[in-house]
């Protein structure tokens, strides 16, 4: 039969091939989208883990700070309720010898007597010392003394190494950003899903969509793993931990 | 037409039947794989809760045990406190019946022993033991162990906790794993469902293949979890960790540091991953090689060093990032760093010092530690500015606040932590000195001046300062130590003079700050012999807790004034080993030789001593109470040693009598009034006493005894000059 020379005739191989390749590359993009779910699915359960330690600790760390807080309060609470007693001698050692003196010339026994008072007061002040746990109480030469109960506190509270190293309100703001992260994996997760349900309606359609389905779902994998990339670096959705 | 080539492939519909059969057995052992994992995950997840509630129910019983621990152990405590004042009532009444005797001295010993029998009554409520290991008579910090056992429990809860943390953070990395491996399984049943969809058999191929990798990789990472299941940790460790604090919390020698190392090491054996246990460790075992045993510890030998810097590595490495971690790691890099000469060890050191200095930049030792470790790198700019920072943070508790310290101790303290390093720095840098002496010499000035830096003078004032130190010489005792020199052109109104003693230990590991007897702000006594002469005597025992004698070594005393060194002087202790003897209800505190033990005749208020084993030598301390009465004090003095010795002939070896051919001296004594010495003797051995007089008219006597041959050598003397007043 004689063919039209004008009319080229029909390149049936070429037209298989592409289809191939286009069911291989989509298949490509499934698995790796499949992968990536995984990969992120273990990114969030392990960030929900440290999120919850991270609760869990903030809460340790706020009691603890009150307990140890309550500690030196104890302590200062019982200097304070020692104070009155040394007080008590010191004043009266002071007062007496100043008795004792005033009396020396016009009525020497009791001036005497006073004198061995005053010396018992003294050493009964004394004896008290060791038992003051937050500082020691100054004494004027008058026998006034004082407890700067603020100052022991604040003093006790610089000096506590346990105190600085508990930090609850910097753990709760780690742990709501950890959280944070996870809320932020988890949605990544169900973005990468819908990626691979769009990549595979189009693996198994036969429409002139197949072509779009596909390079949806692999802009959608590309942008997923820039996303995924931003959170685990902490410049999305929380801190990186 | 082109023929293709002949391939003999398989049946197409034999081999979607092959592969999908294998595909629907792959989906079975997958699902049952799965339903497995999920009951891990169910189970993981259980336990992680329940030692989550644990762990907060231990923290709670930590918190009530510790409130309740130690409100008991105040209550005991003030109730010993009440014993205690009530016995020395009955000590006053009995000292009061002695001085005034007559008729009402009668009266005066029945009020004593009611007062007596109070305080025995008062004994029975309390806990407090005297003769117990953390009782007045062993502890000589006394309440410190006894407080601090009372945290014992709270302690060994609070380190269950964490284990319990621990266990509950490794179910919960396990329920997270099991989730994950859910997920995986999930992905793998997609794609062998979705490969049975598929015409094309290279694709439904590359599905199931990679279906099989995941399968393969979930039931192995399975497997390693099932092996290996989060343990709890025996509570053993726990009582080991609280005894281990406990020990080291109230250590002050190398045999508490000792035992602290040794029970934290056994903590350690129970649960290698007891962060915390390495960092308490650390501390013990620096300390253990440290000369030191006081202020901020900077020395410590090359072996314990080691050991030290290992376990803070090892808490490091377990996720410890406290303060006292990261300080201390960076400091220690700092030693090794200048002691084999690594600039990346110093690296290391103001990376770490940096680290800890962003969680506390108000605390002057990380700042003094970060300016000595850009000094030793070589970063002089740098290290000037955090050296200026670091005086700052000394002299104000909120430097942007202003809030000044008002701490003078603490102040020194401080600085004497920072002339310890920088003194380090100079033995192994030894091309640094000059620039050393200067940040030195800035340092004191800058801590001298405290919050309230020098006004520039005025048109009225003296001028600048013309002081010349000479002759500068130290003077060390067992108990105190003395500098004296000549201070020409001294105005005390212009001239701020500031004092620090040094010591270096036998083994010269280095030259440590006694901030026990430094300060910054020193009033010179007058030599009224010699005019233009100056000294200042500073009592090393009363000063430091718990009472300890100076230690063995080489000393220096260096003045600074006007933001210079201006004078120094070095002298070597040759007293050997002091234990001290605190007596507060006497007044008196002194130095006697170690293993000297209790003397009899202890009575509260009055006397009190210690001897040698044998008894053949020994000292006796006593505070009479007495009218002050109008006579001269001497006089007062030398009838008390008469009646002393008299009422108490007991104590002593045999019956001594006064040496009047010895005379008697009137010396110094506690730097009270009359002071007077004398010679007693006894059959084969001689005692030395003296006394003065309080301005309240109180008498104290303190005296020596041993036989003839002792006093040949410098013991005595030892003692004797180590008596100081303790208030």
């Amino acid at each position: 039969m004689m063919r039209d020379p004008g009319t080229p005739a029909a390149d049936t191989a070429t037209a298989p091939r592409d289809d191939l390749r286009m069911a291989v590359w989509m298949a490509v993009v499934i698995t790796v989208v499949s992968i990536l779910i995984a990969i992120v699915a273990w990114r969030s359960t392990e960030a929900d883990s440290v999120a919850s330690d991270l609760d869990s600790a903030a809460i340790q760390q706020l009691a603890r700070q009150q307990e140890e807080r309550g500690h030196l309060e104890g302590i200062v609470a019982q200097d304070l309720w020692l104070f009155p007693r040394y007080q008590e001698h010191a004043l009266a050692a002071a007062r007496l010898t100043a008795e004792a003196d005033r009396l020396r010339t016009s009525d020497p026994p009791l001036a005497a007597r006073l004198d061995v008072e005053a010396q018992g007061h003294a050493v009964l002040a004394r004896s008290l010392l060791p038992f003051f746990q937050g500082g020691t109480p100054a004494i004027d030469p008058d026998g006034r003394s004082d407890y700067d109960r603020e100052y022991v506190l604040r003093n006790l509270e610089a000096g506590s190494l346990a105190l600085q190293d508990l930090r609850p309100d910097e753990a709760l703001v780690a742990a709501r950003q950890a959280h944070a992260k996870a809320a932020a994996l988890v949605g990544l997760v169900i973005f990468f899903a819908a990626c691979l349900l769009v990549v595979s309606i189009g693996q198994v359609s036969r429409s002139d969509l197949r072509g779009w389905l596909a390079a949806a779902g692999t802009l959608g994998a590309v942008a997923g793993s820039v996303l995924l990339v931003l959170v685990e670096s902490g410049f999305l959705g929380g801190s990186s931990t | 037409m082109t023929d293709l080539p002949d391939i003999d492939l398989p049946d197409p519909d034999r081999l979607r039947g092959r592969l999908s059969r294998a595909i629907a057995i792959l989906i079975g052992i997958t699902t049952l794989a799965t339903a497995y994992v999920a009951f891990l995950q169910h189970e993981a997840a259980a336990a992680n809760t329940d030692a989550s509630l644990r762990a907060q129910r231990l923290g709670i019983q930590a918190a009530e045990n510790r409130f309740v621990s130690e409100q008991r152990a105040q209550v005991d405590l003030h109730a010993y406190a009440t014993a205690v004042e009530q016995r020395q009532h009955a000590a006053n009444l009995r000292q009061q019946a002695r001085a005034l005797g007559g008729a009402e001295a009668r009266g005066l010993l029945v009020e004593a022993d009611t007062w007596t029998r109070m305080a025995e009554r008062t004994d029975e409520i309390t806990t407090v033991r005297v003769d117990a290991p953390d009782g007045p008579d062993r502890d000589p910090a006394f309440p410190r162990r006894f407080i601090a056992a009372s945290s014992r429990e709270a302690i060994r809860l609070a380190a269950l906790q964490d284990a319990v943390n621990d266990e509950s953070s490794g179910w919960g990395e396990r329920s997270s794993a099991c989730t994950a491996i859910l997920a995986i399984f999930a992905v793998a049943l997609y794609l062998f469902g979705f490969s049975l969809t598929v015409e094309r058999v290279r694709v439904r191929a590359l599905y199931a293949t990679v279906g099989v990798a995941l399968f393969i990789a979930g039931s192995g990472w399975a497997a390693l979890g099932a092996v290996d299941p989060p343990r709890l940790a025996p509570d053993e460790a726990a009582d080991a960790y609280a005894d281990g604090r406990l020990a080291l919390d109230t250590a002050w020698d190398a045999t508490g540091y000792q035992e602290a190392y040794d029970r934290l090491s056994r903590a350690i054996e129970l649960r290698p991953g007891f962060a915390r246990a390495y960092v308490e460790r650390s501390d013990s075992a620096f300390r253990l090689g440290s000369p030191q045993r006081s202020g901020f510890f900077s020395i410590s030998s090359p072996e314990w060093l080691e050991r030290s810097t290992a376990d803070l590595v090892r808490a490091h490495e377990l996720g410890s990032r406290e303060i006292k971690v990261l300080a201390d790691l960076g400091f220690q890099r700092f030693l090794q760093g200048i002691q084999a000469r690594r600039p990346e060890l110093l690296e290391q050191s103001i990376a770490a010092t940096r680290q800890a200095l962003a969680l506390t930049p108000g605390d002057p030792v990380v700042r003094y530690n970060l300016a000595v470790a850009l000094l030793a790198a070589g970063r002089a700019g740098e290290a000037r500015a955090a050296y200026a920072d670091a005086v700052r943070a000394t002299a104000f508790l909120d430097v942007d606040a202003g809030v000044a310290r008002e701490d003078p101790y603490g102040e020194e303290a401080y600085l004497a932590g920072a002339l310890t390093d920088l003194g380090l720095l100079e033995s192994f840098r030894p091309e640094l000195a000059e620039e050393i002496a200067e940040v030195r010499a800035s340092i004191v000035t800058g801590v001298a001046a405290g919050a309230n830096p020098p006004a520039p003078a005025s048109p009225g004032a003296s001028g600048p300062s013309t002081l010349v130190v000479s002759g500068l010489a130290a003077d060390v005792f067992p108990s105190t130590v003395q500098w004296r020199a000549r201070l020409d052109g001294f105005d005390p109104d212009r001239d701020q003079l500031a004092v620090q003693w040094l010591v270096r230990d036998p083994a010269g590991l280095g030259w440590a700050v006694l901030p026990e007897v430094s300060s910054l702000s020193v009033a010179p006594i007058p030599n009224s012999e010699a005019p233009g002469a100056f000294f200042h005597l500073d009592s090393y025992t009363t000063a430091i807790t718990p009472p300890t004698c100076l230690p063995m070594g080489t000393y220096r005393v260096e003045l600074y004034s006007g933001g210079r060194l201006v004078g120094q002087a070095e002298t070597a202790s040759a007293f050997g080993e002091f234990d001290a003897l605190s007596v507060r209800d006497v007044g008196v505190v002194l130095c006697r030789p170690r293993g000297w033990e209790p003397a009899p005749g202890r009575e509260l208020g009055l006397v009190a001593g210690s001897r040698s084993p044998d008894g053949q030598e020994g000292a006796y301390v006593f505070h009479v109470q007495q009218p002050r009465l109008d006579e001269d004090p001497g006089g007062t003095s030398l009838r008390t040693i008469e009646s002393t010795m008299a009422a108490h002939a007991g104590l002593l070896p045999g019956r001594a009598t006064w040496v009047e051919s010895s005379g008697t001296d009137d010396r110094y004594f506690l730097g009270l009034d009359g002071g007077r010495w004398r010679w007693y003797r006894y059959d084969g051995g001689l005692v030395r006493i003296g006394a003065g007089v309080a301005s309240h008219g109180g008498v104290t006597v303190a005296l020596v005894f041993g036989p003839d041959a002792w006093f040949d050598g410098e013991e005595w003397q030892r003692i004797v000059e180590s008596i100081g007043p303790y208030e």
